[in-house]
Parts: C-alpha cells; structure tokens; sequence
C-alpha cells in the first residue's frame, strides 16, 4: 500500500533498460553477481509518479558512494534532451531471492540519493534468470515479477509501494513488433499477425474471468464475505461499458461505411491498374496483327 | 511449463545458430575484434557489403519514444553498437538536442558538445562501443531518404564507417501498428546500383524521394533481445495486455487516415489530367511486353501501381483497426450473450 496516496506508473523501457545496464555489466565483469545501480527519471503530476526514463550511474565500491558528480552531469545532459522529466529515484539489482527487501547498503545508497530530491523512490529488481525460470516451473504468475519499488513512509522506513506497468502507445507497438519477431517466419501475412496480439489479450481477459468465476464456486464462503461480493459485483456492472448502445453502435457503423467505403476505393484502384494492363497488351497484339 | 520452457530454449538455439553468434558475442564489447576489423575494413571493397541490421529492443524503444515526442518535428540521434560479420548490431541509441535535420547536413555545435560529453560518461558504465550510425525521423513520410539525408549518410561514410542510417515514421508506425523503420546505407559516388524500392510518399516529398532513389539500397532489418529481455517481455505482456485491448487505434489515426485518403486522391487526379503519364504507361506496356510474352510486366514504372501500392496499404492498415474495434465491440457490448456462454463453460467444466 503506497503511503501517501501516490500512484505510480513504469514505462517498460525503464524495466528494459535497466535490464540491459545489468547484461553488459555482467558480461564485462564475467560474474553474474554484478550489480549495478541508476536513476530514474520522469514526470511527477500531482500524486501521479510516471517513471519513464532512465540513466547508468557510478558506484564506487570502495567508499559506497555513488559518484555524484557524475550523476549530476549525466542529469543535465538527459534534461536537455527531455525537459519536461526530472529526478524521481534510482534503482539497482540483485541476484537472489534473500535481498529482496532493501539491505543495508542500499539503505546508506538512499540516503545520498536524498540529496537531489526529498523522498526519491527505490527500485530493485532482482535479475536472475534462475529465479525466473524456477517461478515459471512452479507455476507461478508472471504477474509477481521481481521488481519491488519502494519509498520512505511517515516513520522513514523503506516499505513496498504498489505500481503499475503501462507503456505509451508507440512503446506498446514497439514491444509487440519486438515480440513477434523472434518467433514468427517471414511471410506470415499482416493479418494473422495483427490479429494475434489482439487474440491473446482477449485469451487473457476470458482467464481472469474464468478465474474469479471459478473462486466463487469453489469456495460458497465467499458469498458472505460482502467486501469481495461488491468488488465482483462492480467488476461485472463495468462491463457493458457504453451506456447508451444505440448511439454507440449507430459510431461503429459509421466507422464501418467509411472503412469500407476506403476498401471500395481500393479495389476500384486496382481494377483500373487491371484494365489498363490488359488494355496495353491488346494493343500490342493488334499491332502484331497487322504486320 | 515444462513445454513452454523448452520451446523458448529451442527459439533461441535457432537464432544462435541461424545467426552464427552467441549473445555473449554480441553484448561483450571486444577490443580485438574492434581493431581487426578496423585493419581489414571488408566494405570497401563491396559497396553492398552490409546485409541487414540487427536492433536491440532497448535501441528501438528509445529511437521510436524519442522520434514520437518530437511530433511534427524531425528529430534525430545517434546510435551505438558494432558490426559481425555483413550486419549491424545497434545496441543502443540516444538523441541529440537539435531539430529540422532537413535543413542542416550537418548537427551543429551544440550537438558535438553534448555528444563529446555523452561518450565520456558512456565509458563510465560499461557502453564501450562506438557510434555505428544515426537515426532521424520523418513524420508521417515514410521512411526513405531524401536529398539531403543522402548527402549526410555519404558523409559519415567516407569519415566513419561503418555507418549507418535509419529513418523512422512515427506517425505511420501508430495507424499501421507496426513499427515504420527503414534501415539504409548509400552507395559511393560513381556506383550504379539497384536503386531502393519504392515507398508510398505523399506528394510533396515525391520529387525529392525519386531524384535519389538510386543512390542508397534499403537492408534488412530484425530485433534481438538477450534471454533476460526475453522473460521480461513475458511480465511486461501480463502487465499491459489491458492497454492492447483498450487503445482504439482507429481514434489515434483519424488525421492521418484524412491525410492518406486526401494525397491518394491527389495523385489520381494529377495522373488524369496529365496525359504524357498515360502514354508513357501504354509505352510501358509495349516494350516490356514485348520481352516477356504471357509474363507479367515489370510494374516498377506503371504510374498507377505505384498509386495502389500506397492505396493497399492504406486499406490493410484501416481493415485491421477496424477488426479489432468489431471484436471489442463484440465482446463488450453484448453483455447478455456474453454471460450465457459464460454459463455454458462453466457448467461443461463440471
């Protein structure tokens, strides 16, 4: 439960990023303990948190301190390029299961991070592919991902804080192009493709139901826990989202007239191009004809 | 589970071996591979010698992030990463504080300063590799290169191979759903080569994509993800696989769509009031006709194709976003049927 009412948003290239920071540091220092830390960057409007950004930075393992001046020239030079984005936290990663909850490094790294901004977030992310792999043998949802964002509530202890994942439109089409491409050959048809992505979310939305609909049968107590009763019962009121249909259909077909219309055009096109072939040959085998 | 995990390891066992590269290859940066390839520099002696590139997803993420915020403005960037074998790899990307590349060949002061700077800091943590090309955006054009941008490209290539440019719409990217990205490299002065294909461009930009479109070839393009990429994707789907069904994309591209329609109707009426086009065509079809007898004929120079080409995939991309607004409009606004069956697969599962 976030302390102050704030809610905050991840952008997946932030996750992504950071992902990548760890590999190549991985890869330069041969150890998959490597362990690497940044700032995150992003928009603070009213209680909304959106991080979107971020940044490499520094770490000294000697004295465990993050090289500030580095941090803050690296800060001018991304705010030239976004202006509108500001320091919100940093983050750094661990390899196994028992860190999961800020350790005292991290603890010491918080405090020197206050310096740029009051009560910045935390983030960790725990990167190790063994972990992922043993969650999905054990069945577990992808939903409980190793990410923990943390912040410093009244008593100024670090405690979890609830987030969410939510791409911008262009990162989402990026993310589904950068999807299909490992898996798919090259001449599967534009239709299929687009379709896919759209059918899957579909599969997904009918699991969650099919869920909640199976809990309330296994389990009749439920029934009488009202709380959960009201919270399915305005899940299920939600869904016939457009309150008036007849004017919501009369848009839809509206948008269908005009796409199919554009279809017509098209095929009108094509059938000029088709005509004009076929018009050139004939002449040519006339001329054939008279000499 | 067990399924799914194996399936993943076979994915990426093909890539490894189709690809002739491990992931280590490609992340580890690499001193003496650097070098020894520097020493032998094999693109000179072909002009075609790069085949495609290779994009990490982060690259592409920022690239098309960045080129979006821009808007109507084009902007550009750097991008870096390494060359194996005949390909690109682009592992990273960041852009530059400057904007309207088209009236500049080069970026100005003000960029170097801050690319100066961005390089000394990369070293710091761990992105050793070195600026392999830049990217720039045309919104709403499509991705070719124009005049300018050829000059640029010829540029860096005599000064630091190996090089090289990408053009990103990001307007067309959001009405087609597909990330609109083209990947170029020019060939050198006095090569006459397999010009580039053509590319639906509205017409203003007509004049100046044709005037050059021999000079550059277009390569291949695909994006790689490490394994830990990979598994993120998987909780990144659970996360926004509410947003794929709730964007309506038929909303987003209402201006473009106009925009499309309206250049399309442009160029047919320029076609039929200009009738040296439509004797040319018919000319078109002697000569090549001529040759491949019961063949079809090469239908690069047919002015009207060239039309439909942009015509079709204006239909495609509009026939798609309409599919999935009847899908949602299925399932959410039909409530009654919708719990019947809910009903049925409840009771066939007991």
């Amino acid at each position: 439960m976030s302390t102050s009412g704030i809610t905050i948003t991840l952008s997946p290239l932030v996750i992504m990023n950071i992902t990548d920071h760890y590999t190549r540091m991985r890869y330069i220092k041969e150890s998959l303990e490597a362990k690497v830390f940044g700032v995150l960057l992003g928009k603070q409007e009213g209680k909304n948190i959106r991080v979107l950004h971020s940044f490499e930075t520094k770490f000294d393992e000697e004295q465990m301190a993050i090289d500030k001046p580095y941090t803050n020239r690296r800060l001018t030079s991304y705010t030239k390029l976004f202006d509108d984005f500001e320091f919100l936290g940093w983050y750094t990663t661990c390899t196994s299961e028992s860190e999961e909850d800020s350790s005292e490094l991290e603890q010491s790294v918080y405090k020197q991070f206050e310096v740029f901004r009051e009560n910045p977030l935390f983030l960790k992310m725990n990167v190790s592919l063994e972990r992922r792999l043993e969650e999905e043998k054990k069945g577990h949802s992808k939903k409980d991902m190793s990410l923990s964002i943390f912040e410093k509530n009244d008593t100024k202890k670090l405690v979890k804080c609830d987030y969410m994942v939510e791409p911008t439109e262009t990162e989402r089409i990026a993310l589904d192009d950068a999807k299909k491409d490992i898996s798919s050959a090259k001449d599967k048809s534009q239709l299929s493709v687009n379709l896919t992505t759209t059918l899957n979310s579909i599969k997904l939305l009918r699991k969650s139901v099919m869920s909640l609909i199976q809990m309330i049968q296994n389990m009749p107590e439920i029934k009488k826990n009202h709380e959960i009763m009201r919270q399915i019962t305005s899940i299920c009121n939600r869904l016939p989202l457009v309150s008036d249909k007849n004017e919501y259909s009369g848009e839809l077909f509206t948008e269908y007239s005009d796409i199919l219309l554009i279809n017509q055009l098209g095929v009108l096109n094509k059938a000029v191009e088709q005509v004009q072939e076929f018009n050139g040959h004939k002449t040519l085998k006339s001329i054939e004809e008279i000499f | 589970m067990e399924d799914k995990h194996s399936a993943k390891e076979i994915a990426k066992k093909t890539w490894e071996m189709e690809n002739d590269v491990t992931e280590r290859d490609i992340l580890k940066f690499n001193e003496e591979e650097n070098d020894k390839l520097f020493d032998t520099r094999p693109w000179l002696k072909d002009p075609h010698y790069f085949k495609d590139v290779k994009i990490s997803v982060t690259a592409l993420i920022k690239m098309v992030t960045h080129c979006r915020r821009g808007g109507d403005i084009e902007v550009m960037g750097l991008m870096q990463g390494k060359v194996i074998g005949t390909s690109f790899y682009v592992l990273d990307a960041f852009g530059l504080p400057v904007e309207g590349t088209e009236t500049r060949v080069n970026a100005g002061a003000e960029a170097n300063e801050y690319l100066g700077d961005y390089m000394e800091v990369c070293e710091d943590v761990g992105r050793l590799e070195n600026i392999c090309g830049w990217y720039h955006s045309h919104p709403g054009y499509a991705p070719w290169l124009s005049g300018i941008d050829v000059g640029t490209q010829s540029l860096y290539q005599a000064h630091q191979e190996p090089f090289v440019a990408i053009v990103i719409d990001p307007k067309r990217t959001i009405s087609s759903g597909k990330v609109d990205i083209g990947c170029f490299r020019t060939y050198p002065e006095d090569y006459k080569g397999k010009g580039s294909e053509f590319e639906s461009v509205p017409m203003e930009k007509i004049e100046d994509f044709g005037a050059h479109a021999n000079r550059y070839y277009k390569l291949e393009h695909s994006i790689f993800k490490s394994e830990l990429d990979q598994s993120q994707f998987e909780f990144l789907w659970n996360q926004y696989w509410v947003q794929t069904l709730s964007t309506s994309s038929l909303l987003l591209c209402k201006e473009a769509v106009a925009n499309t329609i309206t250049d399309i109707s442009e160029k047919v009426h320029k076609y039929k009031n200009n009738p040296m086009l439509m004797r040319r065509d018919k000319l078109v079809g002697y000569t090549t006709g001529r040759g491949e007898r019961g063949g079809e004929a090469p239908k690069k120079d047919n002015e009207i194709a060239k039309i439909n080409k942009g015509t079709t995939k204006m239909v495609l991309d509009n026939s798609h976003m309409l599919m999935s607004e009847v899908l949602k409009s299925m399932i959410f606004s039909h409530i009654e049927c919708n719990d019947e069956e809910a009903k049925k697969d409840v009771e066939m599962e007991k």
